[in-house]
């Protein structure tokens, strides 16, 4: 692919990239020298990309991810969490993976409400999980391409998300509670 | 991984069932109405979770956005020193899935970083620019040029950071061109400093000691788009900066390639203009060339 023509492509996602980092990094200082990271590595290995039916967007997503977690490695000196460890760790409520999700009657609660419980419940996700999210519902990657960027089985992709909806859906449900929604 | 049902409805509301599993699926949402409640909520807090980690807070900066684009010149500057200025301009954005802040500035931005990198001047080669005769100056120190921008950041974002806004009619523009008169003691054309021809609306005026002292500085933002705005500077011209020629345009470019800042000398003064979108800069400097 032309340099140039990559390198348009690969700016025109500074937005998106800069929202992942954002989730992985929590702050604002430490998501900029990721995305100064991100790119220079993109430039530098342009080379090497090969323009595909999905675009430059999850390439530019698999490195940032790729080098958070060497950073979180170095910094940490321990091994990365499994999910196993991070259901526990996100409350021990996870261990149920297969039981429903409770209080589907979250459809009748007032959206506009939402928002700042949601943040909240969003911020309080562990990291794993969070990108995943992100990913998915403001990226629009596919399952598959999650899981190519974060280089995990389509079957991780699938859980996570889950556990990370479920997580969610406890939070929102103790909302529809205060509100008198009832839960089925 | 065997998965469970509750992960294949969700799948299902993402579109990402798999063909196999769908029998299994509609057979389960035939016999329960809940799975389709659940269908519509899934689709909901997919938008909730959207909306909610988009804000505006997770918008790259602008301060690294021009880094970004530094960044991208640098890379375009080791690897074809002449970077084809003129068809950058023509980058294939329009069909791009670009986000919208992002589409309208990026293209623009990119072009004129890839010029300046290749020491072109921008209103020389863009087709909609001002056509002026600008060229680069060493008449700026880097420092003075972060000067410029830094403090255009700071009070373009908070206008009441000016001070003295009421010397120069606060917030009416109707009285600044008369006020500025005063101020620098000449007379001020007002058409020139209205700025709505091009999209900018007036904010707020104020004195300011950057570049010097009796400088003024002036704050537009863009109709459109009120994140992006023009900044003006005026200051009464210096005796040793007589070099600079009667009517021509300078520009300056520091660290942020995305910000030159660009000035000229017109009857005693000197005009000094920043803002956030170069090909605006460009229309701006067109009009207010006509100020005194």
């Amino acid at each position: 692919m032309e340099s140039t023509a990559f390198r348009e492509l690969a700016l025109a996602e500074m937005d998106s990239v800069y929202r992942m980092a954002m989730t992985l990094a929590r702050n604002p200082d430490d998501a900029s020298d990721l995305v100064q990271e991100t790119f220079l590595k993109a430039f530098k290995s342009e080379g090497r990309f090969e323009l595909r039916d999905h675009g430059v967007k999850p390439w530019l997503f698999k490195i940032l991810h790729n080098n958070f977690y060497t950073k979180v490695k170095k910094k940490n000196r321990e091994p990365t969490l499994g999910d196993d460890v991070i259901s526990e760790v996100a409350g021990g409520t996870l261990g149920e993976v297969d039981a429903p999700p409770p209080a589907w009657d979250l459809e009748h609660l007032d959206w506009e409400q939402v928002d700042d419980r949601l943040k909240h419940a969003i911020d309080e996700l562990p990291d794993h999980y969070r990108e995943v999210l992100l990913l998915w519902a403001v990226e629009g990657l596919k399952y598959r391409e999650i899981a190519d960027v974060l280089d995990v089985a389509l079957g991780t992709v699938m859980s996570r998300l889950y556990r990370a909806r479920g997580i969610l859906t406890q939070n929102l449900a103790s909302l529809a509670e205060e509100h008198g929604i009832k839960a089925s | 991984m065997p998965k469970t049902m509750d992960e294949m409805l969700s799948a299902l509301a993402d579109g990402e069932l798999d063909f196999a599993d769908q029998p299994q699926v509609f057979a389960k949402i035939a016999q329960d109405p809940k799975a389709v409640h659940r269908l519509a909520y899934e689709q909901r807090l997919k938008h909730a979770c959207a909306k909610t980690m988009s804000g505006p807070e997770m918008k790259c900066p602008n301060e690294l956005a021009g880094k970004l684009l530094a960044m991208a010149s640098d890379a375009s500057s080791k690897t074809s020193p002449q970077a084809q200025p003129v068809q950058a301009t023509q980058a294939p954005y329009a069909g791009l899935p670009v986000l919208a802040r992002i589409g309208r500035w990026v293209p623009t931005a990119v072009a004129a970083v890839l010029l300046l990198a290749a020491g072109v001047l921008f209103s020389q080669t863009n087709p909609g620019g001002a056509g002026f005769n600008t060229q680069t100056a060493s008449f700026l120190s880097s420092s003075q040029i972060q000067n410029f921008t830094g403090r255009h950041f700071d009070c373009a974002e908070r206008p009441d950071r000016l001070k003295n806004p009421d010397q120069f009619g606060g917030h009416n523009f109707e009285q600044l061109p008369g006020k500025l008169g005063d101020y620098f003691k000449t007379d001020t054309n007002e058409l020139a400093l209205n700025l709505n021809g091009i999209g900018y609306d007036y904010q707020l005026t104020g004195t300011c000691s950057i570049p010097g002292s009796g400088a003024v500085h002036i704050i537009y933002h863009k109709q459109a788009d009120p994140s992006q705005s023009i900044s003006v500077w005026i200051v009464p011209a210096k005796p040793e900066q007589d070099k600079l020629e009667q009517g021509r345009v300078y520009t300056e470019v520091g660290d942020n390639l995305l910000r030159p800042v660009i000035f000229w000398r017109d009857a005693g003064l000197l005009y000094y203009v920043v803002g956030d979108s170069i090909q605006d800069c460009d229309k701006a400097v067109k009009q207010l060339r006509h100020a005194a």
